[in-house]
């Protein structure tokens, strides 16, 4: 997400001072899923039009209008073959002290970008689990990939789905995805921190 | 700061009271609304196979099967530890209803969490 702030002067009266945005705001109570807060961003009779994939849409005041925003996605996995999709949402608002109009440009879910080629780093586990030296392997391996780089372990054990997340995490580094290959291997997919 | 229980079974079938008494505990947690989970390790795994308790009783102690699956119907897991199910060839098409096979990370991880573990048996 990026924020455009509003030009000064549009500002909460409780934030006065603080150098917050109106948009600023919004994106923070979108990010809580802040329903009040949300409410508050809205003009009472703020106008709210979409353009989704089924079609053009419109609503009128602060309360629909905070139910469309609460109910978008950004980003789901499908569990069937690990694919993630995403979300673009591209909104612009007219605003003064609170949003009075919104217009929403949505792309319908889209795979995932996917980092170039030399930022992924396959590990074939083959049925290696965590008494086999699996953990450790994983270990030596995310270590030695700079940080944002992506490991994917591919593992036959049926507890690796849930025993290479929690490594990761304790770890320090982000679990990206779990899925299962058409096989019925996990697909575990970790980004390397620093 | 996790509020989860994880109760210890080590033993299987050959030994019923052994067997049967972490999942009365267990149990006992799931239905005061606590998080309870029984790792089961070594013999115990056989305990998360379909069929594994059949037969499994106690004087004393209900049967084992009624036990596990009112202890998952009140929101309990049970977890097989995978380095025990693997030499013994188990897999995930053998599990009964609400059994996860898991590796020592995952409860490590829960451990580091706070989880505490319970040992009963």
């Amino acid at each position: 997400m990026s924020v455009v702030d509003a030009p000064a002067g549009n500002q909460p009266p409780s934030t006065a001072g603080l150098g917050w945005s109106i948009a600023t705001r919004f994106l923070e109570a979108l990010a809580a899923r802040d329903f009040d807060q949300l409410r508050s961003c809205f003009a009472p009779d703020v106008r709210f039009r979409a353009l989704l994939p089924p079609g053009p849409r419109t609503w009128t005041g602060a309360a629909a209008a905070t139910e469309v925003c609460l109910s978008w996605r950004v980003r789901w996995t499908d569990d069937a073959d690990g694919t993630v999709y995403v979300f673009e949402q591209h909104a612009y608002a007219d605003a003064g002290d609170a949003i009075e109009r919104m217009d929403l440009l949505c792309s319908g879910d889209i795979p995932e970008p996917q980092p170039p080629a030399g930022r992924r780093h396959r590990f074939d586990a083959g049925d290696m689990g965590c008494a086999d030296g699996l953990p450790q392997a994983f270990r030596r391996r995310i270590r030695a990939l700079p940080a944002g780089d992506l490991l994917e372990v591919v593992a036959s054990d049926p507890a690796a789905a849930e025993d290479l997340p929690s490594l990761a995490r304790m770890l320090g580094h982000t679990v990206v995805s779990v899925g299962t290959l058409d096989d019925g291997r996990s697909l575990i997919c970790v980004e390397a921190s620093t | 700061m996790s509020a989860r229980m994880i109760f210890t079974c080590t033993w299987g079938k050959d030994s019923p009271e052994r067997a049967t008494l972490p999942f009365v505990a267990a149990n006992v947690a799931a239905t005061a609304g606590q998080d309870a989970v029984v790792l089961c390790t070594i013999d115990g795994v056989w305990l998360g196979t379909v069929g594994g308790t059949d037969g499994v009783t106690s004087p004393g102690l209900p049967a084992l099967t009624d036990l596990v699956g009112e202890f998952v119907d009140n929101g309990g897991q049970v977890w097989l530890c995978g380095a025990c199910t693997k030499p013994r060839g188990i897999t995930d098409e053998q599990l009964a209803k609400g059994v996860t096979i898991v590796g020592a990370a995952k409860v490590v991880e829960e451990i580091a969490g706070g989880a505490r573990p319970v040992g009963f048996a």
